[in-house]
């Protein structure tokens, strides 16, 4: 329902649009690229393995609303540039054309999204009057989108630098994976994102988990490595040695025991 | 037993009949979802001055076209159906002649160039068939001699536009490449389709994998100018060159990071008996050693965020593709099969890297790309000699990359399916070509 509501509300803001920027289309037309793509993913996951993931609805409606408020942004703008309008007659009435052009791009996108959605919302509704199947849960509720699968849209988003999208999409993974092989990667991946967001106190905590829930996992020289650097970025230099220190104590022979090894070198604690 | 059999074979057929088809990655639209354009060429414009503007109008529909087509988005209609020709105007364009036929165009391009006070002057337009809306409206004037430069920024404009910003064009980039002198190797660039090929260094020495920054302002590259391999930045404007202020005795493979500010290279430093992955200012500050181990570690590619980096290490026997932060943690080897992988370049948008490899047994040196999420691995060019060094286009759907496939070392260009193989150079002795940025 919410999502219907949405819509009106952009094909509203869309007659507007004409007035809009630039900088205000580059925001929707990636806006819409993401929406596309993530409907593309809802239908694939709905498609193949008959169920749908909380976390893309999420996403769908974050996006749609981020291109409600750049939407808002425009008709706010188009105020200011009225005012503007006797200059260079010939460049707006070609900017308008370029500007109309790409509404109706917009409106062709939307509505393609639109009827992605309807198509999804019918086969939920399909897949909720036939009996659960062997992929369904007891009480018929789809079951989530396939491990393997999960956890590469996620760790696809920390490589494009979505880090929002990313941490979401570990988050989904180990609510429902928390005791697989990916679990510590999930975990130290979600404390990266954070680290990448600059939120380092956050990612402290994220990095911690994996020491303390997946002592014996592959990344948690990797977390105890970060946590201090995140540290260095608090300025807390006393707590950012203790771990450069632990890693090399705890994981001598990893990577980041010789990572750690420099930074302790370059704050003077051990010589060269 | 035996239909158990049938039905495994069934099945098996059923999984490789589906398979390849998931595992193919396609960079052309299908039939029923291409852009069909009907590019009606340049008409000489009212008052031109100079005879020679038939040469220039040549040049304009020839380069426009070939543009278009090259950037994959588009088919473009035989002229022999069009309805209305010699088109210079928006006021002699008469929809319902385009609408009556019963062809599936979207857009019409048309236009006229003139010479006009040694000035050529062009203007383009394009128009939307169905709704009859101006979609491009455009006026360049510029000295004759820089015609092709008009035909591809038009062509970018409108692949902007037509494809709402899905890829700016790259009709306007440039790509760099090292090519064989008598003494060694020196640094060309040429534009994206082979054309306007100019020497960018004259030192006598060996110039090599030169790589562009983000605006494409600066190239930096490994040089014996000190008589070892060093880091030097080369000024594509004036053509200066500067070192990099990093001691050691062999620096190679530099690459600048997304925002411009920083560098990782591949170097052996003091104190350090092999290579590894440095990065550092572009001052050589605040430099740090992200792969401290035995091995060899080179050709370092920044992922797009900037935070990750691909290279190429041997730690585990023969070179193989790893990924680590740029801070040297949780390094991890992409893919696990044997063999020889080298020059890794990670697309644009951060799903693949390309790289070369000659997986084990066999004879030849292949463009393959790999997902770096699912790590699937996709083979580009096959049964063609040697196929080394990829590097993508700024819009992440072409590649370039180097061949011996006619004998010597050239420069070639492919769809990033490996489709639409279009060779570039015909020097011989080319290597490492390096795509710049977005020209903008």
């Amino acid at each position: 329902m919410k999502k219907i509501f949405l819509f009106g509300l952009i094909f509203i803001f869309a007659s507007y649009l004409f007035a809009g920027n630039k900088e205000h289309f580059v925001k929707i037309e990636s806006s819409l690229m993401t929406l596309q793509n993530q409907v593309q993913m809802l239908q694939n996951s709905v498609v193949k393995s008959g169920t749908t993931s909380e976390t893309l609805l999420k996403q769908i409606i974050d996006t749609l609303s981020k291109i409600t408020i750049t939407l808002n942004e425009v008709v706010s703008s188009k105020e200011d540039q009225s005012k503007n309008i006797n200059e260079n007659f010939d460049e707006i009435a070609g900017d308008i054309a370029d500007l109309n052009h790409k509404i109706s791009n917009i409106n062709a996108r939307l509505s393609k999204v639109e009827h992605g959605l309807a198509e999804i919302k019918g086969l939920i509704l399909s897949m909720k009057m036939h009996k659960p199947t062997e992929g369904t849960g007891v009480d018929g509720k789809p079951l989530p989108l396939s491990p393997d699968k999960l956890y590469a849209m996620a760790y696809n988003d920390y490589l494009q630098g979505n880090y929002e999208l990313a941490i979401q999409g570990f988050l989904d993974y180990l609510s429902k994976y928390g005791d697989t092989e990916y679990a510590d990667n999930a975990q130290y991946y979600i404390g990266d994102s954070l680290f990448n967001q600059k939120r380092y106190n956050d990612a402290i905590e994220a990095f911690n988990k994996v020491v303390t829930n997946y002592p014996n996992g592959d990344k948690a020289p990797a977390a105890i490595l970060k946590s201090g650097l995140a540290y260095m970025e608090l300025s807390d230099t006393k707590s950012a040695i203790e771990m450069f220190k632990k890693v090399v104590k705890k994981y001598p022979k990893s990577a980041e025991a010789k990572i750690a090894l420099q930074q302790l070198e370059i704050l003077g604690v051990v010589k060269k | 037993m035996r239909r158990l059999l049938l039905l495994f074979v069934l099945i098996l057929s059923f999984v490789i009949a589906i398979f390849p088809q998931q595992e193919t990655f396609v960079i052309k639209p299908k039939p029923d979802q291409e852009t069909v354009l009907a590019l009606t060429g340049f008409q000489m414009g009212d008052g031109n001055q100079d005879s020679m503007i038939d040469v220039y109008l040549e040049t304009l529909n020839g380069v426009l076209k070939s543009d278009l087509e090259n950037s994959g988005f588009f088919r473009l209609l035989s002229p022999s159906f069009f309805p209305q020709k010699g088109i210079k105007v928006p006021q002699q364009l008469d929809f319902t002649e385009w609408r009556d036929l019963n062809l599936k165009i979207d857009y019409i391009i048309f236009g006229n160039s003139k010479i006009i006070n040694n000035n050529l002057i062009v203007e383009c337009w394009v128009f939307d068939i169905k709704t009859g809306d101006k979609v491009l409206g455009k006026r360049y004037k510029t000295m004759p001699r820089y015609v092709r430069k008009v035909a591809h920024r038009i062509s970018d404009a409108i692949v902007s536009i037509l494809t709402a910003n899905q890829s700016f064009g790259v009709a306007s980039t440039q790509i760099v490449f090292e090519r064989k002198s008598e003494v060694g190797k020196e640094l060309y660039v040429m534009d994206y389709d082979g054309e306007n090929v100019h020497k960018l260094t004259s030192n006598s020495n060996i110039n090599l994998t030169p790589e562009w920054s983000p605006d494409n302002s600066e190239i930096c590259f490994t040089s014996y100018i000190d008589k070892f391999p060093g880091i030097f930045f080369l000024n594509v404007l004036d053509g200066t060159i500067d070192k990099l202020n990093v001691m050691g005795d062999f620096l190679t493979t530099p690459t600048f990071s997304p925002d411009g500010k920083r560098i990782a290279f591949s170097g052996r430093l003091k104190g350090s008996d092999n290579p590894d992955i440095y990065i550092c200012d572009l001052d050589g500050k605040n430099l740090v050693n992200i792969t401290q181990n035995s091995g060899i570690d080179i050709s370092p590619t920044f992922s797009p965020s900037g935070n990750q980096i691909c290279f190429v290490s041997d730690r585990g026997g023969s070179p193989s593709l790893f990924i680590t932060d740029i801070y040297g943690a949780a390094p991890e080897k992409i893919i696990d099969e044997g063999g020889y992988m080298s020059s890794p370049d990670w697309s644009p948008d951060g799903r693949f890297i390309a790289f070369s490899w000659r997986p084990r047994g066999e004879n030849h040196f292949d463009i393959y790309i790999v997902e770096v999420a699912t790590k699937r691995v996709f083979q580009l060019t096959k049964g063609q000699g040697d196929n080394e060094n990829p590097s993508w286009s700024p819009d992440g759907r072409l590649i370039v990359f180097e061949s011996n496939r006619d004998g010597s070392f050239d420069i070639f260009r492919m769809f990033a399916d490996g489709t639409n193989v279009v060779k570039l150079t015909s020097f011989g002795g080319c290597h490492n070509p390096s795509w710049s940025n977005y020209n903008k």
